[in-house]
């Protein structure tokens, strides 16, 4: 007769569960079922594989390699989130305040598989109560995001200002600004962003692919702007002057009335108040006052242009003492905290105190952010820097010397000593501040003459050369006839 | 609290460092699902890859109704499945090696043991295979995993009884396959003979 092993009462003997009545049943019908035997070995066999399987430990999984396919798709997915987020928030309808901020969060996140266009989901209550009005398609936003934040940098809302951190992104209408040696970086779109510079305000007035629009209140704004695609234009607005571009390097700025432009690359066309509109071309330095301004502007470089295709760390400089950082070619002055994000590696860090004294670091960089705090920064020792001095600033001072040296040489040739004739050189040391170090006749031997040109030479005074300098003066030696 | 919302709620808004916490953050678990589910293969770095694209491009639909952990083990246990269909057709096939020292803090064992351990978790695997998806599902997250039968029904989206009868039918279909798994043959001789309630003569060795 074929017999079924019952299967929950097996485990529970197994388990040690039955009463001792119950676990004594179960093993004097053990003893004649052989099903049932092979059964509860199985029970036991498969709770040993089990702990087996469990004491096997996961291998080393290699996650680095992951981390770039990963942050292709969180670029991807959040370029998705971000476009879709401010498409649906460029709805009036959304925009009528009708639904508190949760609700609102949760309507959006129900409707993200929507087409912007697309009528509005039957089943949320809030949009039906809605006009559904025709909406015209309008230019996609982009994302100004914070790629470099030095000092004090804020940003103004209604309930006032609230200081700006590495990676926010800023909204259309924006208004934000710097204090003293401090210093904003953000990028506007791929390789187009601005770079804020001290004391200075600035409202992002239209962020979108069809057009920038920034208005300068004050202070200085530099800008790398990457040819725009389909002509879409990028303005900058400083009291009443407009100066558009399309693709180019150039700095605007509004100090006390009057608008400057520096273009260090490409052409700018400024449109003043009244009257025709000013073309520039690089390299120009242009004031509004008329005055024409000497040098060569200063090429603007603004970080983090590019999207990164790994999400960067972000990495806090902080050291009060330090007043001019250098980090990845990037110059940054502030005596504030400077936040940027670093790609994960080594970065050799450059700081420069009020006396103008060099400290170095070198930060390593990986996952989690980081922080470069005081004590880090090792101070350089002074670093040596050769002199220089034009050939105006030496001749007077040779030529002088050339005079004592005839003399020598005439005493020389009187005292029989000298009767040396030919080509010698002259090398004289010139220290930091101008004095003579060391002065050396070559090219003849050593005598009474190379002697007293020496002891004449070393007590010669140049202009200081800002750094050591080392000159050599030819000398034909001939008796004059 | 959910103690991942308020890096969920940074992610959504588009955040990417937020992307990067959550792979950090949850590498561990993931990739203990992903083992338990397919046992000693190649594919389970692949797998994991996959778990956190999936987690990535689904985020979005995450609404916080469920924790975020259980969320991630649904999508886990969703993705993994899908490779296991993809390979169901393949033979398994095992590159692991038999490590050659001990653990640390493990006892050491010698390489013979471990290699039979190896083998016999091997075994278990092949016959994970020949259960339904709801099943082994069910079977390696209860039993292998040792995920509650309650967060498992949140997980999959069933009730806790259902967890329950799958977990029960599901091993009762392994105790069967077990018995008849030729190299595990051994060990279920040996457990036999253990067994109380043996009869006087030692069982014929089962004909095969």
């Amino acid at each position: 007769m074929s017999h079924r092993p019952k299967t929950a009462a097996l485990i529970a003997y197994a388990e040690a569960l039955l009463s001792p009545e119950g676990q004594r049943r179960v093993e004097a019908h053990l003893a004649g079922c052989e099903a049932c035997r092979a059964e509860l070995a199985a029970i036991e066999a498969y709770d040993a594989l089990v702990e087996d399987v469990r004491s096997v430990e996961i291998p080393t999984i290699d996650f680095a390699s992951m981390e770039l396919p990963l942050a292709r798709e969180a670029e991807a997915v959040s370029r998705q989130m971000i476009a879709q987020r401010q498409r649906r928030s460029a709805r009036p309808w959304i925009a009528a305040g009708l639904v508190a901020a949760a609700a609102a969060a949760a309507l959006w996140w129900s409707t993200r598989e929507t087409e912007p266009q697309a009528p509005p989901r039957a089943e949320a209550p809030v949009e039906r109560e809605a006009p559904a009005p025709v909406i015209a398609p309008e230019p996609a936003r982009l994302t100004p995001v914070v790629t470099l934040a030095a000092g004090e940098v804020r940003r103004e809302t209604a309930d006032g200002e609230i200081p700006l951190e590495l990676g926010a992104v800023l909204d259309e209408g924006a208004r934000v600004g710097t204090g003293a040696a401090s210093e904003l970086h953000v990028r506007l779109a791929d390789g187009t962003g601005f770079r804020l510079a001290a004391s200075s305000a600035l409202a992002l007035a239209r962020a979108r692919e069809d057009e920038i629009r920034l208005e300068l209140a004050q202070g200085s704004v530099g800008h790398a702007v990457a040819p725009l695609s389909n002509g879409a234009a990028f303005v900058v607005l400083a009291a009443g002057y407009s100066v558009e571009v399309t693709g180019t390097r150039f700095v605007v700025s509004a100090l006390d009335g009057t608008v400057g432009v520096d273009l260090s690359e490409g052409a700018v066309r400024i449109r003043p108040p009244r009257g025709e509109p000013i073309e520039l071309e690089a390299p120009a330095r242009w004031r509004s006052s008329g005055g024409a301004e000497g040098g060569a502007p200063r090429p603007v470089s603004v970080r983090g242009l590019e999207a990164p295709r790994v999400a960067p760390t972000p990495v806090r400089l902080a050291d009060a003492r330090m007043i001019r950082w250098s980090v990845d070619g990037i110059e940054i002055e502030t005596s504030g905290d400077v936040q940027l994000g670093l790609a994960p590696g080594e970065h050799p860090v450059r700081a420069w105190d009020a006396r103008g004294r060099l400290h170095t670091a070198l930060l390593p960089v990986g996952g989690a952010p980081v922080e470069l705090s005081a004590g880090a920064l090792q101070a350089d020792a002074p670093r040596v820097r050769a002199g220089h001095l034009d050939e105006a600033d030496l001749r007077p001072v040779l030529s002088r010397g050339m005079r004592q040296v005839q003399r020598c040489y005439e005493l020389a040739l009187r005292q029989g000593t000298g009767a040396v004739t030919g080509r010698a050189r002259l090398r004289i040391e010139i220290g930091l501040t101008g004095g003579v170090q060391r002065a050396q006749v070559l090219g003849i031997p050593e005598s009474s003459l190379t002697e007293c040109i020496t002891s004449y030479a070393s007590r010669w005074t140049f202009p200081p050369p800002g750094g050591p300098l080392t000159v050599e003066q030819p000398l034909t030696l001939a008796p004059t006839q | 609290m959910d103690p991942d919302a308020a890096l969920i709620t940074r992610a959504q808004a588009g955040d990417t460092t937020a992307f990067r916490q959550i792979f950090v953050r949850h590498q561990a678990t993931v990739s203990r699902i992903v083992f338990r589910m397919i046992g000693p293969s190649a594919d389970v770095e692949d797998v994991v890859q996959d778990v956190f694209l999936n987690v990535y491009r689904s985020l979005a639909s995450f609404r916080g109704d469920a924790k975020f952990s259980t969320w991630l083990y649904r999508l886990a246990t969703n993705v993994t499945r899908m490779h296991l269909r993809r390979g169901r057709s393949r033979p398994r096939f095992s590159d692991q090696e038999v490590p050659e020292g001990p653990r640390e803090g493990a006892p050491a064992d010698t390489p013979d043991v471990q290699l039979e351990r190896a083998q016999r978790v091997e075994a278990l695997y092949r016959l994970l295979d020949t259960l339904s998806e709801k099943k082994r599902e069910v079977l390696v997250l209860h039993d292998l995993e040792g995920v509650p039968a309650k967060e498992i029904a949140e997980a999959l989206d069933i009730p806790v009884l259902t967890v329950r009868t799958r977990l029960f039918y599901a091993r009762k279909e392994l105790y069967a396959a077990l018995a008849n798994e030729p190299s595990l043959e051994g060990v279920m001789q040996v457990l036999l003979d253990q067994l109380p309630g043996r009869p006087a003569q030692p069982a014929e060795p089962p004909s095969r």
